[in-house]
């Protein structure tokens, strides 16, 4: 489709002498500031842009680093118990053997000693 | 217009030529100025928003895609930048056609001569932009930005669509109705001749 021509036939009677009137002053002349004041923001963009993405990593990473640290160890505390190596923990361990508890836990007097050899066969 | 591959000069940008981007800069950016020129109807407020325009098409220029020009899509974005602006602005403050009329007086009558070809003064061109700033202030935002990307920018329906983000009917109701309004309004400004030529 042909749009050039819609326009042409759309525009009233004397437009040409209003649209360089009115709209042709906005025509822009180049502008070579211009240009290297685009191009300075440009750069300050781009540092800055840099910079935004350190930011936000950071302010994400560190908090979920601390998170897992925390996780971490408290998953430790949790999971791993302290050894008990205390005499009775470990008596059962030691049913199969010939010594008793009585006797880890205090030097038998001489009345056991002596009932001790006098029970054996 | 300086003939550039612009396709090639964005695919050096993105690979972080960033100073590769003065190119593109230097071919848009009186045609950048001028439409926000003429939807801020201030120099130094549409100077600092077309900037800011270019520096938001480098920042997206990685969601650029060759489905429509590159001048389309900055347009689009200087538009974009220019209503908000306007909107935050609230309400553009232009002065009534009568009230021009009795400030300006014999300066206003004669406007047609002060019309440069190409020529004239810089303080000439100047009130004459002036004048023009104040006339197309008269309109709303959206016909002045139809009028420039048509007159000015010598945009296609098409593109215009495509900036405007609307269909080619609306876009060609949109310019007719401001031509008629802008014609109008010539009429205060412009010999009555001219009209009938």
């Amino acid at each position: 489709m042909n749009h050039e021509s819609i326009k042409d036939d759309d525009v009233p009677q004397g437009w040409e002498q209003s649209s360089r009137a009115f709209l042709q002053p906005f025509r822009m002349a180049d502008s070579e500031a211009f240009i290297q004041s685009v191009m300075r923001r440009v750069r300050a963009y781009d540092q800055n842009e840099e910079r935004r993405n350190w930011a936000y990593f950071a302010r994400w990473a560190f908090p979920v680093l601390a998170l897992s640290v925390t996780g971490f160890a408290a998953a430790l505390v949790l999971t791993v118990q302290p050894i008990d190596v205390s005499a009775d923990a470990l008596l059962p361990q030691s049913q199969g053997q010939n010594v008793s508890a009585y006797s880890l836990s205090a030097p038998p007097n001489e009345d056991q000693i002596l009932d001790s050899v006098v029970s054996k066969p | 217009m300086e003939s550039i591959d612009e396709f090639q000069v964005i695919q050096s940008v993105l690979r972080g030529d960033r100073e590769a981007y003065a190119a593109l800069v230097r071919l848009y950016h009186g045609r950048v100025l001028s439409l926000c020129l003429s939807m801020l109807l201030d120099r130094a407020e549409a100077e600092d928003a077309a900037q800011e325009a270019f520096v938001k098409a480098f920042a997206s220029l990685n969601q650029y895609t060759r489905n429509a020009s590159f001048s389309a899509w900055l347009y689009r974005i200087a538009s974009n930048h220019c209503l908000d602006l306007l909107r935050k602005r609230k309400r553009q403050k232009t002065d009534s056609l009568d009230g021009l009329m009795e400030q300006k007086g014999d300066s206003v009558s004669d406007f047609e001569s002060k019309i440069p070809e190409k020529s004239g003064s810089g303080a000439e061109k100047q009130e004459t932009l002036d004048l023009a700033m104040r006339v197309l202030g008269t309109l709303p935002p959206d016909y002045r930005q139809v009028l420039i990307l048509r007159e000015l920018e010598g945009l296609t329906y098409e593109e215009i669509s495509s900036v405007l983000k609307c269909s080619l009917d609306a876009v060609k109701s949109r310019l007719r109705r401001a031509r008629q309004q802008l014609q109008e309004k010539a009429r205060h400004f412009l010999n009555p001749q001219s009209f009938t030529k």
